[in-house]
């Protein structure tokens, strides 16, 4: 990128010297040096556990290392707590949800930076307000209330605020941690335009993010994290997202990352048909069938209905009318809740596996046999055993390769990519299984086990089994889909076919 | 989530039935030391037993409940529904002697289920919180009672099955059939995943609303199962039976290793190690010619240290 050559010469923006972090057990960051100089914009990328959040607390002050030090504007830099770094210049957007929900949109904003407002040890509001009305205006978000609890507005306008509360306060270093998954499209757009005008001005941005694409497109420069080290820096225009997850998970994967063919192929048999679903808010009739060993992904921007899509084809949302059946056979069966939908042969993975798809505090024994009792009493006559729980669960284990102690680990310690699988592995343990719904099933997954799960979709599909796969990844849609449909305002508005050649241009046109 | 939480569930877990076992051992030791052969006669040992068994079968059934992180407080008043009801049909039917017991056991199951499915309709179809449901039918069941029996005590001689051999087999019975279904059937496996999440759970194709209505028609007939035990140690059926029965129950179970919050720990035979120490702490102190408030207090500090050992405190403690 032009400009790169430029930042050598001048004093880094932010530097590290060999830190190191370790919890317990676990080097979190191993002897990482990076340095930053002003008005460039760094990617940071890693798969979950390579340390990028780590390196961003210890540079923020929410955590220090353990050995090694960082310099800002080559002045020392060992900031104790996020004031501290405030105070210095340095501002960051969390991954997490870094806003308190009770108090207002304009508390929120000047957390701790309330003192221009105070006079003899009270708060003066109306010039708070008016300076938050201020601030969101230029931001070009005035229909948010400054005096509104945060707690009141959608996920989506809290991150923007947070967003704006560290961009406001016009920083000489931006951290951005993986804020672009929790942002729509428009918020995205705000985010990278600032982020263009602060290079402009000379801040120094590091970009932490999933999203190798977007990475690409928004730096100058990206380094790669592996299990805490720092395996290397790279110009931007010198790599592409293949390079990159290569170089993430330390060997060269196939080129066939999601699938291997470009062709549309599946049974002449229909599995799933869904008749003019309809759903209050959300589904305004959805009609469309799935054939056995077909891949049926789903996709469109926010809201339009493909999460409550999922919910409703299994039955965790009741349906105002229409219906979902399943066809064995030459029979049809209606699907009415999540109890008959199991029983005929239905699985869910849902989007948010936390709080929905697994009991974090059951083993995964518990977790992976839950939808099986039936056949589990068949096999024991009347009781549930323990050594067939235990031959179902290590199955599962072993079909998907889950990392583990044992059966008995509690779910909640293991990492986001084997609880994926585990949330899997409980319905691949059904002896009856012919559909299964996935929405959004590599959320927050590393590319390693990324690409274990599209090489297992790709497997299950050519054993049969057919795959509504509910994605808000674009590439995702189009690397594993025989047909792409793409929802509006609860109703399919386009069908797209594999063999026809999906683009995402297309798929983007569709859904607006 | 980090090393160390998880390191500190697993304490936690392993705390939950082993501390109750070393209190039961450590109880019983120190009693023997304190009243030698008073405590530990065979007689002494049978009454313990005796005197806790109707609270440990009531257990049995509350802990289907309590793992679904549920709450059944209206079991002190089934219990003296329970019995009045059998009273006043022994009464109408003029029953007596042996006619008693054909007479009383149907009732008191016929009843403790009805009130069971009565609590588990409004949880589970109305949704409304145990909590809420069962302080209003505790209210309700116990003003039934009491106006059956007219405010007056009613002599049900029955005390033959009060002996330890009868008790003792009543109890290992119900304690098996409880076992199978808690631990080798579904509703004891469904009803711990409601209590850990009940979200995924439903989503795992959990029949969520019948097991809840299970679980506290359960509660109810294992009162039913209890009661007339119960008569048989009183001699009477009395308006103000079962009072505080409730806690009694969730005491022994949360003493016995039974999380408040529910969940996959519960276990279905914490309730017989905390029966087995509220029992001996209530004997022992008596034999030691305690007073019987200092009694009831040094059980309301236990309940509390076995509750703060127990609690899980990154989950949300709602009582459902």
């Amino acid at each position: 990128m032009e400009g790169h050559e430029m930042h050598r010469d001048r004093e880094p923006a932010i530097e590290t010297h060999g830190v190191s972090k370790t919890y317990g057990l676990i080097e979190a960051v191993k002897e990482v040096s990076i340095s930053v100089a002003p008005g460039e914009v760094r990617g940071l990328v890693g798969e979950n556990g390579a340390g990028k959040s780590t390196l961003l607390k210890m540079l923020c002050g929410i955590t220090q290392a353990d050995s090694g030090s960082m310099r800002k504007d080559g002045k020392p830099h060992a900031p104790h707590s996020m004031v501290q770094a405030y105070a210095s210049g340095l501002s960051i957007i969390l991954q997490e949800v870094g806003v308190i929900p009770s108090l207002s949109v304009a508390a929120n904003m000047y957390l701790g930076r309330t003192n221009e407002f105070v006079r003899a040890g009270v708060i003066l509001k109306r010039r708070l307000h008016a300076q938050v009305e201020r601030l969101l205006r230029d931001f070009g978000v005035s229909h948010i209330d400054p005096r509104m609890p945060l707690g009141r507005l959608s996920a989506e306008d809290q991150k923007f605020i947070e967003v704006i509360r560290a961009l406001a306060f016009t920083p000489d270093v931006l951290l951005v941690d993986e804020t672009s998954a929790a942002l729509p499209a428009d918020g995205c757009e705000l985010l990278f335009e600032r982020i263009a005008r602060m290079k402009a001005d000379g801040t120094a941005v590091l970009f932490v993010s999933h999203r190798l694409r977007e990475v690409l497109q928004v730096s100058d420069t990206v380094s790669v994290l592996r299990d805490g080290a720092l395996v290397t820096t790279i110009a931007s225009d010198e790599t592409d997202p293949g390079g990159l997850r290569s170089l993430m998970v330390g060997r060269n994967l196939s080129d066939h990352y999601y699938r291997s063919d470009q062709t549309a192929s599946c049974s002449d048999s229909v599995a799933l048909s869904v008749n003019d679903l309809r759903l209050e808010g959300s589904l305004h009739g959805v009609t469309f069938e799935v054939h056995a060993g077909e891949i049926v992904g789903v996709g469109g921007l926010t809201g339009c209905g493909m999460h409550p899509l999922g919910k409703a084809i299994f039955g965790l949302a009741k349906r105002d009318s229409g219906t979902v059946k399943v066809h064995r056979g030459d029979r049809a069966i209606h699907t009415k809740g999540p109890v008959s939908a199991t029983r005929c042969g239905i699985g869910y993975v849902p989007r948010d596996r936390n709080a929905e798809g697994l009991m974090l505090t059951s083993s995964i024994r518990g977790n992976i046999c839950l939808p099986s009792h039936k056949q589990l009493l068949r096999q024991g006559r009347g009781a549930i055993l323990k050594r067939h729980e235990r031959g179902l669960s290590r199955k599962g284990m072993e079909q998907l390769d889950i990392k583990a102690s044992s059966i008995e680990q509690l779910v909640i310690a293991l990492s986001g990519g084997n609880r994926q699988k585990v949330a899997l592995a409980k319905w691949l343990a059904r002896e009856e299984l012919f559909v299964l719904v996935l929405d959004c099933p590599t959320r927050g997954i590393d590319v390693g086990v990324k690409a274990y799960i599209y090489e297992l979709m790709e497997r299950l599909k050519q054993r049969g089994l057919a795959i509504v796969l509910i994605s808000e990844e674009l590439p995702e849609l189009i690397g594993m889909s025989d047909r792409v449909l793409i929802m509006k305002e609860g109703r399919i508005a386009r069908e797209f076919s594999r063999s026809d050649g999906l683009h995402e241009q297309q798929l983007i046109e569709a859904m607006i | 989530m980090t090393g160390r939480g998880t390191a500190r569930l697993g304490r936690l877990a392993k705390a939950r039935w082993l501390l109750p076992l070393v209190g039961v051992i450590v109880l019983f030791l120190i009693f023997t030391s304190l009243v030698p052969e008073r405590f530990t006669s065979s007689r002494n040992l049978q009454l313990i037993f005796r005197q806790s068994v109707v609270l440990m079968i009531a257990g049995l059934g509350m802990s289907f409940v309590m793992s679904q992180g549920s709450i059944d407080i209206s079991q002190g008043s089934m219990l003296v529904l329970c019995e009045s009801v059998a009273a006043a049909v022994v009464a109408a039917t003029g029953a007596s002697g042996a006619a008693l017991l054909p007479v009383i056991i149907p009732t008191c199951l016929l009843v403790g289920m009805a009130c069971g499915l009565f609590n588990g309709l409004f949880v589970a179809r109305v949704r409304i919180p145990s909590f809420a449901v069962t302080i209003a039918t505790m209210m309700i069941f116990r003003n039934m009672a009491v106006a059956i029996l007219n405010k007056r005590c009613v002599v049900v001689p029955i005390s033959h099955i009060g002996s330890f051999t009868t008790m003792l087999a009543g109890f290992a019975l119900v304690f098996l059939l409880a076992t199978y279904l808690f631990d080798y059937h579904s509703l004891g496996k469904y009803s711990k995943a409601i209590g850990s999440n009940e979200t995924a759970a439903g989503a795992s194709g959990v029949p969520v609303l019948r097991t809840k209505m299970w679980a506290f028609v359960l509660s109810g007939l294992c009162v039913g199962i209890a009661a007339p035990f119960h008569i048989a140690r009183l001699g009477l059926c009395s308006p103000k039976a079962g009072s505080f029965f409730e806690f009694d129950v969730i005491t022994a179970l949360v003493i016995g290793g039974t999380p408040l919050t529910g969940g996959s720990s519960s276990r279905v035979y914490s309730v017989i190690i905390g029966g087995l120490i509220v029992g001996m702490l209530s004997n022992g102190l008596t034999l030691l010619g305690v007073d019987p408030v200092i009694k009831d207090l040094v059980k309301g500090a236990i309940l509390i240290a076995a509750v703060a050992l127990s609690l899980e405190r990154g989950k949300l403690v709602t009582i459902k």
